[in-house]
């Protein structure tokens, strides 16, 4: 079993006002591709990076990340 | 297929340094083995290298239009950390070769007919250079790797 940190970050992202990767990327301090990376769950940011993005759309840390095991 | 600019920076530089090395390398053994390295010709040929890989570096950049204040984040960081350990590990490995093949040249007498693997000064500084350009390319593999395939 694969064990990885999948996220809601681009459904909240079309939520608020239909915001972009680029505009997300800039509120949080990373570049357009991290955050990208990060919704195709092909990196998991680091706790500060999880909070400021968390804090960006003002929900709590588990609604917009979830520790899941996958079959491989 | 989306490459960022920073993906487009260690493409140029994998390029660059592979080219460099044929080049280099196709002269360096002209003869057969490891040539001489305080000859004029083959200081020539890395006066050529270093100025073909400023050169080429410099067009690339302005072609594939690479701006320069592109800013690095924590992935980036995380990638770039994993890519020089790995360089680092393989660096390590090429040296301990190097030494164990000098030892065993020096102290054992084998391969004495051999143009390669008999190690004089010129053989080692070859092998060295190759270790150094050798763990750039892994450096720049594995950055690409992860950028591509995920970190």
């Amino acid at each position: 079993m694969a064990k990885k940190v999948e996220n809601n970050i681009r459904k909240l992202r079309l939520e608020n006002n239909g915001m972009t990767q680029a505009e997300l990327a800039e509120k949080i301090d990373a570049t357009r591709q991290t955050v990208n990376a990060i919704e195709a769950a092909k990196y998991a940011p680091s706790l500060e990076l999880a909070f400021k993005i968390a804090d960006v759309f003002g929900e709590p840390l588990e609604k917009v990340f979830e520790y899941k095991l996958t079959k491989k | 297929m989306d490459i960022s600019n920073r993906e487009k920076e260690i493409w140029i530089e994998l390029v660059i340094s592979l080219l460099v090395a044929i080049y280099y390398f196709k002269h360096a053994l002209s003869t057969g083995g490891f040539s001489d390295m305080m000859t004029p010709e083959l200081g020539r040929v890395v006066i050529n290298a270093i100025l073909f890989s400023i050169i080429a570096t410099i067009v690339l950049t302005i072609f594939f239009n690479i701006k320069d204040n592109v800013k690095k984040d924590e992935r980036d960081y995380a990638i770039d950390a994993k890519a020089n350990s790995y360089a680092y590990y393989s660096l390590c490995i090429f040296c301990m070769g190097i030494i164990s093949q000098t030892l065993i040249s020096e102290r054992i007498g084998y391969f004495a007919n051999s143009q390669i693997l008999n190690i004089n000064l010129s053989t080692v500084l070859h092998l060295l250079l190759l270790s150094l350009i050798v763990s750039g390319i892994i450096k720049s593999v594995t950055q690409l790797f992860f950028y591509r395939r995920g970190y």
